[in-house]
């Protein structure tokens, strides 16, 4: 096996994490503790967001997408991150963004975006920054399968080429956008070979084989590092709503029964299993321990205040150079 | 004092702000063998060649929000959008990206970018090459905005632009840009939020923006014969604007035209209107009038005149409440 038994483990607990947040949200919904509207769920897209994640070194960047909360709860500080979903004055931007809008650039997290595609030549740009900068550093961009028909994303991936920018774009295809089926959005079969149209290469994967993301993602930092930019697309399945308190589900219940059989950590689990890491014991221990986690960063964020008026309305904030009356 | 254009002067604000710091890069169509779309940055490429200038592809949305991630990269960054009609392909890099961006991580970022474009009429070139856009801009919290209207402070304002940390939309003026004016052969820059006084008066403020201010001061040339004296104010920057001159001559003279290209409605000088009536309501002895474009799209050519403001229609709004 390419990885140590730790980063093996370790990319388990994150898919737990990451499921385990995420249905508290559902509950903490469902009690009316917190508000529908921004929860854009990834249940189910565990291994492809683990996976990619997992690829990135300590020097690179991540550009997240706000169906991420899951896995941000593993990347970022768990309490912080809650917060700011609160938007509470603790979270990582003084409650400014949400999930939606939020970055931590020191931690490697450059701008999420809520207008879908834009953050594509922003990466673009970040990633050529870092090459002129000669930080030894790769963006890894993340996109929806749904946000990939924007023109955006079509001439990001061109000037990536041309710019040679050290980049990956890592398309998680999960075969919806709100409720359209990709089948009504695209005649495309394989969202990577959207690359070929500007000459950069692309690949597909099982999406829900998280080594095989992390494998097929460490492959395409390697190529960036050295100014050949290309696509990995991961293909998965949504197992819930766009959005809780948003949206219903539209599609054939089948098509969620058929899908949660090939639940992405139930099949890790069987992997570690074969392999002696995991057993019934270190499963349980593993699910409390996140689930403590998680309830804890929720309290955490309740019991934090909400940022004032006059730290909304800062100008300073909004202006790094002042002078000249721009309120 | 010399005199040059204020494409030259456009073309030196560049180049020494590019020698003088060697973290600015510069992007756009056709900058290598065009020198920019008219020629703003015409001789640059020679001296700092592919690695500080990059020509990028037919595709402004990408290439500014390219830039946007340069500049948050810590790039220092100029992009150019060869004419200020295009811009509504970048308009989400300016306006969602560039300009939140410092905001949303909490002022922990800033994004120092310079998007340049020449706006206006000037050309000929009808409802898509034509356009005064400022008023597009106007409502984007973040963003700043400079409209020079002569080569000393195409100059100056640009040098301050590049300087400034947050984005700064630089709109030059087609039909200004081969205008000749003074500017000294040594450094200086001008201030943001600085408006000038162009020609002093008693009688009428006029609140021209670029082309706008030479079509004034002719105007202001024939009310003198008839005993009228006008006041012209250049703001210079939309955002911040120079409140304090503006009510200080509002004060004096008591009569406001307020002069912009734009089609009228939604044009920033509905904006420079209220913000007048707000402060200034008790010192006004007249109606505010507003000088524009009609309310339709420009029409190619010199059917132009038909639709957009000049000299006779700033002379007609100063009559009117005189």
């Amino acid at each position: 096996m390419k990885y140590s038994n730790e980063q093996m483990l370790s990319m388990y607990e994150k898919m737990v994490l990451s499921r385990v947040y995420e249905e508290s949200v559902i509950e903490l919904l469902n009690e009316g503790k917190i508000q529908g509207g921004a929860w854009h769920l990834a249940i189910g897209e565990e291994a492809a967001q683990v996976g990619c994640a997992s690829a990135l070194g300590p020097k690179d960047f991540f550009e997240p997408t706000f169906r991420c909360h899951g896995l941000l709860a593993t990347k970022m500080d768990i309490n912080k991150f809650t917060a700011e979903c609160l938007c509470k004055k603790t979270g990582y931007v003084g409650g400014k963004s949400a999930i939606v809008h939020m970055s931590c650039i020191e931690e490697g997290i450059l701008p999420i975006n809520g207008i879908l595609g834009a953050g594509m030549p922003m990466a673009v740009g970040y990633a050529v920054a870092l090459k002129r900068k000669k930080k030894d550093g790769v963006v890894v961009a993340a996109i929806g399968d749904g946000a990939s028909n924007e023109g955006n994303f079509y001439e990001a991936i061109n000037l990536a080429g041309i710019m040679e920018a050290p980049i990956v774009f890592f398309i998680e295809n999960n075969g919806i956008g709100f409720t359209n089926p990709i089948s009504n959005a695209t005649k495309a079969e394989d969202l990577s070979a959207k690359g070929t149209a500007v000459g950069i290469p692309g690949v597909t994967v099982d999406g829900n084989d998280v080594l095989a993301v992390r494998e097929a993602v460490e492959a395409a930092i390697e190529k960036a590092r050295d100014g050949m930019p290309s696509i990995v697309e991961a293909k998965t399945v949504r197992l819930r709503p766009h959005a809780e308190g948003l949206s219903v589900e539209t599609r054939d219940p089948k098509i969620i029964e058929e899908a949660k059989k090939n639940d992405p950590i139930k099949r890790y689990e069987k992997v570690l299993r074969g392999l002696d890491i995991l057993n019934d014991d270190k499963v349980s221990e593993i699910y409390g321990k996140m689930k403590a986690l998680s309830m804890e960063a929720f309290e955490y964020g309740f019991n934090s205040p909400y940022p004032s008026k006059e730290e909304l309305c800062d100008i300073g904030l909004v202006y790094k150079t002042l002078g000249g009356d721009l309120a | 004092m010399r005199e040059i254009t204020y494409m030259q002067a456009l073309q030196e604000a560049h180049m020494e702000e590019m020698k003088r710091d060697e973290n600015i890069f510069l992007m756009g169509i056709e900058l290598r063998h065009m020198g920019s779309g008219i020629g703003q940055t015409a001789g640059l490429y020679p001296v700092f060649g592919p690695d500080r200038i990059f020509d990028t592809p037919i595709s402004e949305s990408g290439y500014v929000g390219t830039a946007v991630g340069l500049a948050l990269g810590g790039v220092r960054t100029i992009v150019e959008v060869q004419f200020a009609d295009f811009l509504s392909y970048a308009f989400d890099s300016i306006v969602n990206q560039a300009a939140k961006i410092r905001y949303l991580s909490n002022g922990k970022e800033s994004v120092p970018l310079v998007i340049r474009a020449p706006q206006g009429m000037g050309f000929f070139f009808g409802a898509q090459h034509s356009q005064c856009v400022d008023g597009w801009f106007m409502n984007a919290p973040g963003l700043k905005i400079a409209i020079p209207s002569n080569a000393y402070d195409a100059k100056g304002l640009l040098k301050t632009a590049i300087r400034d940390d947050d984005p700064v939309l630089f709109l030059e003026h087609k039909a200004c840009i081969f205008m000749k004016g003074e500017v000294p052969e040594e450094e200086y820059t001008v201030p943001f939020g600085q408006a000038k006084i162009v020609r002093a008066g008693t009688d009428v403020t006029v609140i021209a923006m670029q082309k706008m201010v030479w079509d004034s001061l002719e105007a202001a040339e024939e009310l003198q014969k008839e005993g009228t004296s006008v006041e012209i104010i250049d703001p210079r920057t939309l955002i911040p604007l120079d409140k304090e001159t503006i009510f200080k001559s509002v004060k004096k003279t008591g009569r406001v035209v307020i002069a912009n290209e734009a089609p009228k409605r939604g044009a920033v000088s509905g904006e420079i209107s209220s913000i007048i009536s707000e402060n200034c309501f008790s010192d006004l002895k007249a109606p505010i009038k507003r000088v524009g474009a009609a309310n339709v799209p420009i029409p190619f050519g010199a059917n132009e005149v038909h639709v957009l403001p000049n000299k006779n229609d700033i002379i007609s709004a100063i009559k009117s409440i005189i």
